[in-house]
């Protein structure tokens, strides 16, 4: 297991933001930055790849929380993609999985994101 | 296998929708239910300020879909959205066909397959918090217990070691003693630390993160999360300064 490094890459008109294998406190305002910084460089939609994250704290879900309404104020949304299922799992018992919007591959969300857009 | 919703007709719910204008919504409802489909997805991101209008226009096209058998995913609710469903008793029953498909946590039995206890002992410090973690995880998983059980364990385990760590002073940095005793009906599982004193069984009850959410804000979810994933928390504080957090999960009771 080795420390959540977000990153961050534009693809033609989406952004994706990468948490890496672990979101908690460590990382966690970082993620937060990254998804308000995508937002002031008007991406209204925001892709979350999870495919490496391997845990997430309660740090790491306030990151997601504390942002989306304000991207889907300004219109957009963020989208968690390639969702492990354990953090699925996770989302699921905190209720969270129907209030985030959760696509299966990458190219759905970014597909997602065009006709949203 | 859960119902693949992604391909399904959308029908949004307008953030203007009016007594007088729920007809309109309810012709283009009856009119997407006689393709024939399955799913319906309902667009609810527009709703960010709730009046029962919108609740009434959503319950309509709830009955529409129940009398056609058709199954309706509400989605991009805001937090204001589902906590007036939640306050009027409603999110389950209008979310109810997602939570009855098979993956419903409520008919599991967790139980481990071994009953061996562990015991570790590691510093109160962040760079401890990962391998503590992953021991942790490989004895959950040396019980035989499945991996999504597991998983909400873990969470639970770095919620509570990030936290001591947190409100431990760097100066004096102290051990956190940690054991886990599974039996056949649950596991009890104790952290014991001497850093500043935390009860969080204190903390008005809540347990509802979207609740809790707040633009901006990144921390206060982690007691909501540790009363969603295990089923009781006591604390206790020593003469000497010592903190004991004790944390039940029951194997067959629903979280």
């Amino acid at each position: 297991m080795t420390d959540g490094v977000v990153s961050t890459e534009v693809l033609d008109d989406a952004i994706i933001i990468r948490p890496g294998a672990v979101l908690d406190n460590t990382n966690a305002h970082e993620m937060a930055n990254a998804i308000t910084t995508a937002q002031a460089g008007d991406f209204r939609n925001i892709i979350v790849d999870m495919a490496e994250l391997t845990l997430i704290s309660s740090a790491g879900v306030g990151s997601i929380l504390g942002t989306v309404e304000s991207v889907r104020e300004g219109g957009g949304d963020i989208v968690l993609c390639q969702v492990p299922p354990n953090i699925k799992h996770v989302l699921d018992v905190l209720d969270l999985s129907e209030y985030l919007t959760i696509m299966g591959s990458m190219s759905d969300a970014v597909s997602s994101c065009r006709v949203a857009g | 296998m859960p119902v693949d919703m992604s391909r399904a007709p959308v029908v949004t719910v307008p953030a203007n929708t009016t007594k007088d204008s729920i007809s309109a919504l309810t012709s283009e409802v009856e009119s997407v239910l006689r393709s024939s489909t399955r799913q319906l997805r309902l667009d609810c991101s527009e709703l960010q300020r709730t009046t029962s209008t919108h609740i009434r226009a959503i319950i309509i096209v709830w009955q529409h879909c129940c009398a056609n058998n058709v199954t309706l995913s509400l989605e991009s609710m805001s937090a204001n959205l589902v906590r007036v469903l939640r306050v009027l008793d409603l999110h389950e029953l209008l979310t109810r066909d997602k939570l009855a498909k098979p993956t419903d946590r409520t008919l599991q039995d967790d139980s481990p397959s071994t009953l061996d206890p562990i015991t570790m002992t590691f510093k109160a410090a962040s760079e401890a918090i990962l391998p503590a973690n992953q021991k942790f995880t490989q004895y959950l998983l040396d019980l035989g217990l499945k991996e999504s059980t597991a998983t909400e364990l873990q969470v639970v385990f770095h919620e509570i070691v990030s936290n001591i760590v947190d409100h431990s002073e760097a100066a004096s940095r102290s051990d956190i003693v940690f054991t886990a005793e599974p039996s056949r009906a649950s596991l009890k599982m104790t952290f014991t630390d001497s850093g500043q004193p935390f009860d969080m069984t204190q903390i008005p009850d809540c347990d509802d993160l979207i609740a809790l959410s707040r633009p901006g804000a990144i921390r206060g979810y982690g007691i909501a999360m540790i009363r969603r994933l295990t089923h009781a928390q006591d604390y206790h504080r020593d003469h000497d300064g010592n903190n004991t957090l004790t944390l039940h999960r029951n194997w067959k009771t629903k979280l």
